[in-house]
């Protein structure tokens, strides 16, 4: 039985189409807007309540309609913020791919309204990382937590964090994700092949879209320790439309080594959304046997606290070369006190805790 | 005279909602909502409609007098051309 806030996540793709039958009483409904607002999932709701699966009351009928229009007003700044980084990497010369967010929203769900977003993501080359950071912060970003090491963004780092003069957040990548799973693949070979959308008569490139679905993929089954609804929506609404190729999205998957983090994305579809995919989909899913590093890099990702820490030290193998394990690791234990001071932390303080994770993990 | 058609501009953001739309044209500051029938005429712009087409669909969808309409109408587009969201593709006025 799925929560009122999971079957809007999953409206449209499931056959059951009734959510709640009958209005919600005053507390239970004040406890779904405010997660539907945390989950941002506005659009969907609206929708499911335009559609007749949510029963409310005139009263939460406006309620809603208010803060979608609120959300689908925030969605479009976002939209122009994403244009402005665009145009500014483009003055720099630096190749980027939209990730997530507007690109999704545009190109894989029947209308943008449904997919809602938090901040601009941007994927760059790895040699191009430096410049395109400097360009934007040239053009008013700010980076709240400087680079861990000179050269950490452009070999090991998944990208910053910048912060525009309207307070967007712009996340630069160098790969898809942090850790062993980022470390596996080649982020620079993203720039092989890309699929246009257009934003404000501008035309972006995102990722292809067997690319997209893997990133997709990574973002719902790793991004968070309880996953998020929208990034597993995400997985289910590109299996499920017409132009998904299965055989293209496996082989991408073993191109990355990423097929225990797509089986484990299928299966939060179901186990989350309630969703049905495609047989073949499905079977490959449940019949899919991780190894024991798969599992413990999955784990790292996973954990609720010492989530970086965990995933920094689990990646070590996954760094190319000795010379790279070696700087990887000088890096993690003696970062720039400018980074430390961005996250608010002192030397002592970081080497402390270091030695209390290391500690930890030979008791788990 | 060809009376002159009215579109959106393609730099103007824009979502629909289910109450409406949303839009953020190149030099707003913020969102603007529109609601009902301006959402509609919204809908209309998406190709090159004169004034005269925009009042005759929605005076005959809504079955209210024309002239009324197209009153309403010609201040909804003085408004969206203000804001930079729409225009009929002359300097001269419209």
């Amino acid at each position: 039985v799925l929560t009122p806030v999971a079957g809007v996540a999953a409206h449209g793709l499931r056959v059951e189409q009734v959510i709640a039958a009958e209005p919600l009483d005053d507390r239970a409904w004040a406890h779904f807007l405010a997660r539907v607002s945390a989950q941002r999932l506005e659009g969907l709701a609206a929708q499911a309540v335009a559609d007749g699966a949510v029963a409310v009351t005139e009263a939460q009928a406006t309620e809603l309609a208010e803060r979608e229009t609120r959300a689908a007003g925030w969605a479009l700044l976002l939209e122009r913020a994403l244009v402005e980084t665009a145009a500014t990497l483009r003055g720099a010369e630096v190749p980027v791919r939209v990730l997530k967010g507007s690109a999704v929203a545009r190109l894989d769900y029947p209308d943008p309204a449904l997919r809602l977003f938090g901040d601009v993501d941007v994927l760059m080359p790895s040699d191009h990382v430096e410049r395109g950071i400097a360009a934007l912060v040239e053009a008013g970003c700010t980076r709240p937590v400087a680079e861990l090491a000179p050269g950490f963004d452009r070999r090991f780092g998944k990208g910053a964090t910048l912060r525009r003069p309207d307070g967007v957040e712009v996340d630069v990548h160098r790969i898809l994700v942090s850790g062993s799973f980022g470390l596996r693949f080649d982020g620079d070979r993203l720039f092989g092949t890309e699929e246009e959308f257009e934003v404000g008569g501008q035309v972006l490139p995102a990722l292809h879209r067997p690319q997209r679905f893997l990133h997709a993929c990574y973002h719902a089954a790793l991004g968070n320790p309880v996953p998020r609804l929208v990034p597993v929506r995400d997985v289910a609404q590109m299996a499920a439309h017409s132009a998904f190729d299965w055989a293209a999205a496996l082989d991408e998957a073993r191109r990355w080594r990423g097929e225990a983090v797509v089986a484990r994305a299928l299966q939060l579809c179901t186990e989350v959304l309630g969703v049905e995919l495609d047989d073949t989909v499905v079977s490959w899913a449940a019949a899919f046997e991780p190894s024991g590093r798969d599992r413990r890099a999955i784990a790292a990702c996973l954990r609720q606290d010492g989530r970086f820490a965990r995933q920094a030290i689990g990646a070590l193998p996954d760094v190319p070369g000795v010379r790279g394990k070696v700087a990887y690791a000088r890096a993690l234990a003696f970062p720039r006190t400018d980074h430390l001071a961005g996250r608010d932390r002192g030397r002592a303080a970081h080497l402390l805790e270091a030695v209390r994770r290391l500690g930890q993990r030979d008791a788990t | 005279v060809t009376e002159r058609a009215w579109r959106r501009s393609v730099t103007t953001l824009w979502r629909r909602t289910t109450t409406g739309v949303v839009l953020l044209p190149a030099e707003a500051t913020e969102p603007v909502r529109l609601a009902g029938a301006a959402a509609l005429v919204w809908d209309l712009l998406e190709e090159p409609t004169p004034v005269s087409e925009a009042t005759e669909l929605l005076s005959r969808a809504c079955g209210e007098d024309p002239s009324g309409v197209r009153t309403e109408i010609e201040a909804l587009l003085a408004e969206l051309r203000r804001l930079g969201a729409a225009d009929c593709g002359g300097d001269s006025g419209c």
